[in-house]
């Protein structure tokens, strides 16, 4: 199986590969009308998938929610059941992709439980014979979404978190610790701290 | 489903998609699943084949020593090689063939059939060898792609019988050996016609094909139902796995609401009866297809590929009219390796 990560010089332990990236125009315009309920929400599972202008689950997904709510997360799908569709095609390298949106301000127990639910689908990867494990090394591809509120209504930044499961965790605490006060003040935001570099491998290669 | 495709002109049939369950997508469950599918496909290809032989053995009058001796036409040769052993393959099986049609000639001027019920039989049974082989080979494949030659199968706990454990990579040689021998029995003694179909003459020869190592993935769009309540599993409260009683009914569509299936007669409505909670596919529509070295389905490849009319010209000397019969002998010619899927 490839893995995408670049290799700590110290350990050797892959890292993840952390990138800003653009949410496809119909999950953007979804997230739109959505982000008013989100605030009851703790996350949106989205489409992590677009095919031919039109966003798609994969079939994996059909369980996240209710893994999201193991994890103690209070989760939905950003599209409702009636305009769901999964994609079934042969994808070699990841054995999970998925993609979630958060609130801009996401609290210690929300970066927690956003963490614990990618333990918990690479878990479940494992479960279903996807990857023989160990679970902290199952190759994993996810986009987070982060919606804000502005003054010119909502709008979302995301970023595309690829490497083995343990360093994506790592990575999503990260960004999702280091990200919150960027954009809630005028401090500079994730594309300019975390633009085409891996600021989980920021910090462990000056540890 | 099967598509014809028309590259530069000419006509390509493939299967692109098999009804049913699909193999996993990747990983342990996905080599378990091929080598279980792989494994049953193998044995059932031998059976086959030692039923076709011994068939064909009690037809031959003096048994087994008529037959053409033994030839390991699995191992790689090269082309030259081929051709000459594969020339003297084809003139000693179609001279068996002669003599056996000349005694069964005799044998009908007398009243009796040689060649009969039981010679057909046979043929069923080897071109069903030949296509389990096949079959056999790309599950075992494409299970060696992920778990590589050496690692050693415990073949008696996927056929529940006795069994010593196997390299995956002599299993894969096992169907490619299994499917030359049964294709040579059928292509020698029953054989393998050319098909002059849509203004061109078509190899459908299930050895042949076999070679070609890429094949069809197909890119589905579908929607998923719980098999308890039929929503969208992703919203509803029923347990994955977990066990419901469901009153049988019918849906708009006319589907039973225990088993999905129309027309059912199984589960009359009104009936209660006990469903294990899981995800059903339903709705699904093809969106692409892709060809690929490793197809999603290993089994979803090439069905039939056109002949050039040079090619079949240089082997006759002459273009042959659409309604004769053009024998293949690809079958009786040794192994001269695979054709992968080139780089683009």
């Amino acid at each position: 199986m490839r893995h995408a990560g670049r290799m700590d010089k110290r350990d050797a332990r892959p890292a993840a590969q952390v990138t800003p990236t653009s949410l496809s125009g119909d999950v953007e315009a979804a997230l739109r009308t959505a982000a008013s309920a989100i605030g009851n929400l703790d996350m949106l599972v989205l489409p992590p998938y677009e095919r031919g202008g039109r966003s798609m689950y994969g079939p994996d997904d059909v369980g996240a929610v209710r893994l999201a709510r193991e994890a103690g997360i209070n989760a939905a799908f950003l599209q409702k059941a009636a305009d769901r569709e999964y994609l079934h095609e042969f994808s070699a390298g990841w054995a999970i992709e998925f993609a979630i949106a958060l609130g801009a301000n996401v609290a210690a127990a929300g970066i927690a439980g956003a963490v614990s639910y990618v333990k918990l689908r690479t878990r479940d990867a494992v479960r279903q014979g996807l990857h023989p494990g160990p679970d902290e090394e199952v190759p994993v591809r996810m986009t987070v979404a982060r919606i804000r509120r502005t003054t010119d209504g909502e709008t979302s930044t995301a970023f595309r978190i690829e490497g083995p499961a343990e360093a994506v965790a790592d990575a999503l605490r990260s960004l999702l610790a280091g990200e919150s006060p960027g954009l809630a003040s005028d401090e500079p935001g994730p594309q300019q701290r975390c633009s085409s570099t891996n600021t989980a491998n920021e910090k462990q290669d000056v540890e | 489903m099967t598509v014809a495709a028309r590259p530069s002109g000419r006509i390509v049939e493939s299967l692109i998609l098999r009804f049913g369950e699909m193999p996993p997508a990747a990983g342990p469950a996905r080599a378990q699943w091929c080598v279980s599918r792989g494994l049953t496909a193998l044995a059932d290809a031998r059976k086959k084949h030692g039923i076709a032989l011994r068939a064909v053995m009690a037809h031959l009058p003096h048994g087994p020593s008529d037959l053409p001796r033994q030839y390991p036409l699995h191992s790689l040769h090269p082309e030259l090689l081929a051709l000459v052993v594969g020339r003297a393959r084809v003139r000693s099986w179609f001279a068996l063939r002669r003599q056996l049609d000349h005694i069964d000639g005799v044998a009908r001027r007398n009243g009796l059939v040689m060649l009969g019920t039981a010679w057909e039989a046979a043929e069923q049974c080897g071109r069903a060898a030949v296509q389990a082989a096949a079959d056999g080979f790309n599950w075992l494949d494409d299970a060696h792609k992920d778990l590589g030659g050496e690692t050693r199968v415990d073949v008696a706990s996927f056929i529940g019988r006795p069994a010593d454990p196997q390299p995956v990579g002599a299993l894969v040689d096992a169907a490619h050996a299994t499917a030359h021998a049964a294709g040579e029995l059928v292509g020698g003694l029953f054989g393998c016609r050319m098909v002059h179909d849509r203004e061109q003459w078509n190899d459908r020869c299930t050895l042949a094909l076999l070679h070609l190592r890429f094949g069809n993935s197909a890119g589905l769009a579908v929607r998923y139902e719980c098999s308890v309540c039929r929503q969208d599993p992703g919203d509803c409260e029923h347990e994955p796995g977990a066990i419901y009683t469901v009153r049988a009914a019918r849906t708009a569509n006319g589907e039973c609401t225990v088993c999905g299936v129309s027309d059912c007669n199984v589960h009359p409505p009104g009936t209660a009866h006990q469903v294990t909670t899981r995800a059903v596919l339903s709705d699904p529509r093809l969106r692409e297809v892709s060809i690929t070295p490793r197809p999603r389905d290993p089994l979803t490849r090439i069905t039939s590929r056109p002949v050039e009319d040079e090619d079949i010209r240089a082997r006759l000397g002459r273009l042959p009219d659409p309604d004769e019969e053009i024998l293949s002998h690809a079958c009786m010619y040794p192994c001269t390796g695979f054709i992968e899927l080139p780089e683009l």
